[in-house]
């Protein structure tokens, strides 16, 4: 499964635990919107991937 | 076709609760996640949860002093998140 | 796509815009409800414009606004003065839920 994070924050403890565990058998793609400011890749990305967390 | 949603609670929760009991309104699965602390003890979130039970709504905490609540580990949370179609962390 | 996009902060109308424009140039449709704090972005015309474009439906929650003290009385007809409902409408209907 394809899943993108949207980071509004630094990652807290839980976040980071959530995506290391996504990682084991997942494809995951973490765009930091406080310095992405290509929207065309955000949306392409939103929706390309199977599910969209935005923290 | 229903979509099943999952309402992450953090820091906001009055108003995190409130949304994921007002989301249910259109017969969608709705179930909550209350992360890292404890619900504080005001009289809307009591509400709110009691609307929740009486719905039957599913409630998860990843935070023991949630003792009203089911107890999963942060790891057994993010297994359950991949089967949701939108995940809404408020 | 059919995007949805939760704004419940006041913290990133570029984004908002950005991501809206963005996603009608590439031919999906954008949902947009606020509440909480992103009623706020309802006096703001960058974020009420949107509404103008074809491809956007935008609600608000009223109760948010009114409890912020949001002066709502410049928002353009066709953004819905609503409720929750307006927000289980829009995770019911839309394809990719992000939250800003």
């Amino acid at each position: 499964m394809k899943i993108l994070y949207l980071l509004k924050q630094d990652p807290d403890e839980t976040l980071k635990r959530i995506m290391d565990e996504h990682r084991k058998a997942n494809e995951v793609t973490v765009l930091d919107l406080r310095t992405e400011g290509d929207h065309g890749r955000i949306v392409e990305l939103i929706a390309s991937n199977d599910k969209v967390i935005s923290w | 076709m229903s979509r099943k949603i999952a309402v992450l609670v953090r820091d906001r929760q009055e108003e995190g609760l409130r949304m994921a009991v007002g989301i249910t309104l259109l017969d969608d699965i709705i179930d909550v996640y209350v992360l890292d602390r404890k619900v504080e003890d005001t009289e809307k979130n009591a509400l709110n949860i009691e609307t929740m039970r009486e719905m039957e709504m599913n409630l998860y905490t990843n935070c023991r002093e949630n003792e009203d609540m089911e107890y999963l580990t942060t790891e057994e949370i993010a297994g359950k998140l991949l089967g949701y179609d939108h995940i809404l962390p408020y | 796509m059919k995007l949805g996009i939760l704004v419940n902060t006041d913290r990133h109308l570029d984004h908002i815009v950005g991501i809206t424009k963005a996603a009608l140039s590439r031919g999906h449709e954008v949902i947009i409800f606020s509440m909480d704090t992103g009623t706020r972005l309802l006096e703001n015309p960058a974020f009420t414009d949107l509404q103008k474009l074809d491809g956007v439906s935008m609600s608000y929650c009223d109760h948010s606004a009114k409890e912020l003290g949001v002066n709502a009385e410049g928002v353009q007809e066709g953004i819905v003065c609503g409720s929750q409902y307006n927000n289980a409408e829009m995770n019911h209907n839309a394809d990719k839920v992000i939250v800003l």
